[in-house]
């Protein structure tokens, strides 16, 4: 046998065994690995995920050599071989991550509203904060369920067992989970519920034909149908209203009109500043919308002490405020550190649920059916869609004890909170449940964060007085809150010194109007979008008015760059030269 | 075997296990779109339905105001919509604003990632 020979035996082992990888990079193979302290990171997976690619743009923003791969994917980073690393022994406490929920890791870092390119963790984490979810297992928030100390002032036992039956039968988008509660409960709960009454019943009024009509219209003049679906037309900030007079009393639903915050104390609804006789009106015509509720069992003898036992067993007053349960200590399991648990510390039960004992699939399984494992649970049936657990079960995994440095958090946690007599304005017409200011509020209305630059002092003054609509397609509306005029000089006074931005002065030499109409119409075709005149899209507001509204620097440096000034705009950032921009503001603000 | 080659032959077949599908679970539902369609989606509905339509139709509520319905062609790649998206050829579409300076390159991909599943009957 020659050296020859031996050299191509040699050469074909080295091929069969180290694998072409091996062969193509001419190298010796060692232990590669990534050492990031920081982290906690120690991950050996590119001894043998050699190839570089990596799909999507993930790896622009967070480098290999910084973030190594188990703080995305998980698995153990430390392991050296390829059935120790990709584990998924249930006793281990971090198994390689599904695809579908590294939205979990994402969410370690991330703390803002919307995770770049992770929409399903960012989900996750709205309905784990709107859902609810917050109450039991992180008991340190406000209530986000309506106060039930004086509720039984406000609704019957019809109504009362119909909800507790089935809430989304009543309310198709509540967060009220169903907690499939036996009849007998049900009646128990609903005779203890309404015995919680007001010390002073409101006072009860007739209700006219005429006084309904008027109701009416004053009910669509102020646009409830912003916030509250009518017959599922309408918002889905608040609830639907289409049978809420076989709910609600009329003498407490006027009080409410009224008084939001009286007997609610945590209602999120604008006080409208309704006369008493409008306030009845209104309460008149919402009494008129019935609903014939399904038939149920009378509701037996009050049974205060087993009512009392049921609240506390299924935590009512973890979401709702109960007397006599202020201080009762949170009813479901902590989950800051729940990803932590490995499979095997977790109760796959007893009734012979095949559910494969891995974290995600017994978390998207609790998640689906919360009681399946045991018939002692307790948790309510949330009817989550499977995206929902999805994006929940992504959310969940971000839950763990690993520490993330603050150097590698990303927040965008807002403290904006408005003080003086302007605070207690947005407070009582809770503004920021549509208009957001400094990162804090709803999206349902512009954002006004820097309105006092955008408009000008004498347009707002109007309209607070009678909100113009200024994009026609909307369904939602400024409503009308008829303020005082000492309450818009407030409003007007803070806007116009707080919430502005230092945009340098802006020059429109006469003569440029002609060319930015052109420039308008031809070069940048904005009436496609925005009516000039009689022609024109509706998608952005009509422009014709825009010289009374706006001021010619937010025209200008909008048109520069309008993401710059309203992050969420719909229009495109445009960029336009400077000459461009400054002659279509001069067309837009010729008077 | 000298010692660096039995370690070199050791590492090589931990290595070998890799080929095997890597034991990850399997998630217990799939959601309909995947993260970059599902992001392209949320772009989508926010600057481009209003005109295209939900299906790319060329039936948003406000392509009557435009002077053709503005409808996406069926043939669509996602080199192509992430290049319209990129540079825009005003001759074709004077109507579609500029959209270069509005999207990150990621962003442009997960459109058309998007556009692809609403264009193409899955």
């Amino acid at each position: 046998m020659s050296i020859r020979h031996w050299t191509a035996v040699f050469g074909a082992l080295l091929l069969g065994s180290f694998g072409a990888v091996v062969w193509r990079e001419s190298r010796v193979p060692a232990v590669q690995q990534i050492v990031n302290p920081e982290l906690g990171v120690v991950d050996r997976c590119s001894t043998c995920h050699t190839d570089k690619s990596h799909p999507g743009p993930w790896l622009d923003q967070h480098q290999p050599e910084r973030f190594g791969c188990t703080s995305c994917h998980e698995g153990q980073g430390r392991a050296t071989t390829a059935a120790a690393a990709h584990s998924s022994d249930p006793s281990w406490p971090h198994p390689l991550l599904a695809r579908e929920f590294l939205g979990g890791a994402c969410a370690r870092c991330h703390h803002e509203d919307e995770i770049p390119f992770e929409p399903y963790a960012s989900d996750g984490r709205k309905l784990f904060t709107a859902g609810g979810c917050a109450g039991c297992h992180a008991p340190a928030v406000p209530k986000i369920a309506p106060d039930l100390r004086h509720v039984g002032s406000k609704v019957n036992a019809a109504w009362l067992q119909w909800w507790l039956r089935r809430p989304k039968d009543y309310q198709p988008h509540t967060r009220m989970p169903n907690f499939r509660l036996p009849d007998r409960e049900i009646a128990v709960l609903t005779s203890y519920l309404l015995t919680l009454r007001a010390k002073q019943q409101p006072a009860a009024f007739s209700i006219q034909p005429s006084l309904e009509e008027q109701g009416g219209v004053l009910f669509r003049r102020t646009r409830c149908v912003s916030c509250h679906a009518l017959k599922g037309r309408g918002g889905t900030l608040a609830g639907e209203l289409e049978c809420v007079g076989s709910k609600a009393d009329p003498a407490w639903m006027a009080e409410y009109l009224l008084e939001p915050r009286r007997h609610v104390p945590n209602s999120r609804m604008p006080r409208y500043r309704f006369t008493p006789p409008q306030a009845r009106a209104v309460a008149a015509y919402l009494a008129g919308l019935k609903c014939e509720p399904p038939p149920s069992p009378e509701p037996g003898p009050a049974v205060v002490a087993e009512a009392q036992r049921l609240v506390r067993r299924y935590g009512c007053y973890a979401c709702h405020d109960i007397p006599g349960f202020e201080k009762t200590g949170p009813v479901g399991a902590e989950l800051d550190t729940y990803a932590d648990n490995p499979a095997d510390r977790l109760d796959f039960g007893t009734n012979g649920a095949a559910v494969p004992r891995t974290w995600t699939q017994w978390t998207f399984a609790k998640l689906k059916k919360p009681r399946q494992f045991r018939d002692t649970l307790r948790m309510p049936d949330y009817e989550f869609e499977d995206q929902e657990a999805l994006s929940l079960t992504a959310f969940l995994r971000s839950r763990t004890a690993r520490l993330v440095p603050v150097s590698y958090r990303i927040s965008t946690t807002s403290q904006y909170q408005p003080e003086g007599a302007f605070g207690k304005l947005v407070e009582d017409l809770r503004c920021l449940d549509c208009h957001r200011i400094r990162g804090v509020g709803g999206t349902l209305a512009p954002d006004l964060s820097f309105e006092g630059s955008r408009v000008r002092p004498a347009w707002l003054k109007d309209f607070l007085q009678t909100p113009q609509p200024i994009r026609l397609h909307l369904q939602e509306r400024m409503p009308e809150f008829q303020l005082t005029a000492a309450e818009i000089a407030t409003v007007v006074n803070y806007v116009t010194t707080v919430l502005v931005k230092d945009l340098a002065p802006v020059e429109l030499p006469k003569g440029l109007s002609s060319q930015g109409r052109r420039l308008y119409f031809e070069r940048y075709t904005c009436q496609a979008c925005h009516q000039w005149g009689d022609r024109g899209g509706a998608i952005g507001p009509e422009l014709t008015p825009a010289g009374r509204r706006l001021t010619p620097e937010w025209v200008y440096y909008y048109l520069r760059d309008s993401h710059r000034l309203v992050g969420t705009t719909p229009e495109p950032a445009l960029h336009l030269p400077e000459p461009d921009a400054r002659a279509i503001t001069a067309f837009l603000l010729a008077r | 075997m000298r010692p660096t080659l039995l370690l070199a032959v050791l590492l090589a077949s931990a290595c070998r296990q890799s080929a095997d599908p890597p034991a990850v679970e399997k998630p217990p539902a799939r959601p309909a779109l995947n993260r970059s369609q599902e992001a392209g989606r949320r772009i989508y509905l926010r600057h481009c339905t209003a005109c295209h339509g939900e299906q790319g139709d060329g039936t948003g509520r406000n392509s009557p105001n435009l002077t053709k319905p503005p409808e996406l062609p069926r043939s669509l790649t996602q080199t192509a919509v992430a290049e319209w998206l990129r540079n825009r050829r005003p001759r074709a579409a004077p109507e579609c604003p500029d959209w270069e300076h509005t999207f990150s390159e990621a962003e442009r991909r997960a459109v058309a990632d998007y556009v692809l599943t609403i264009l193409i009957p899955r």
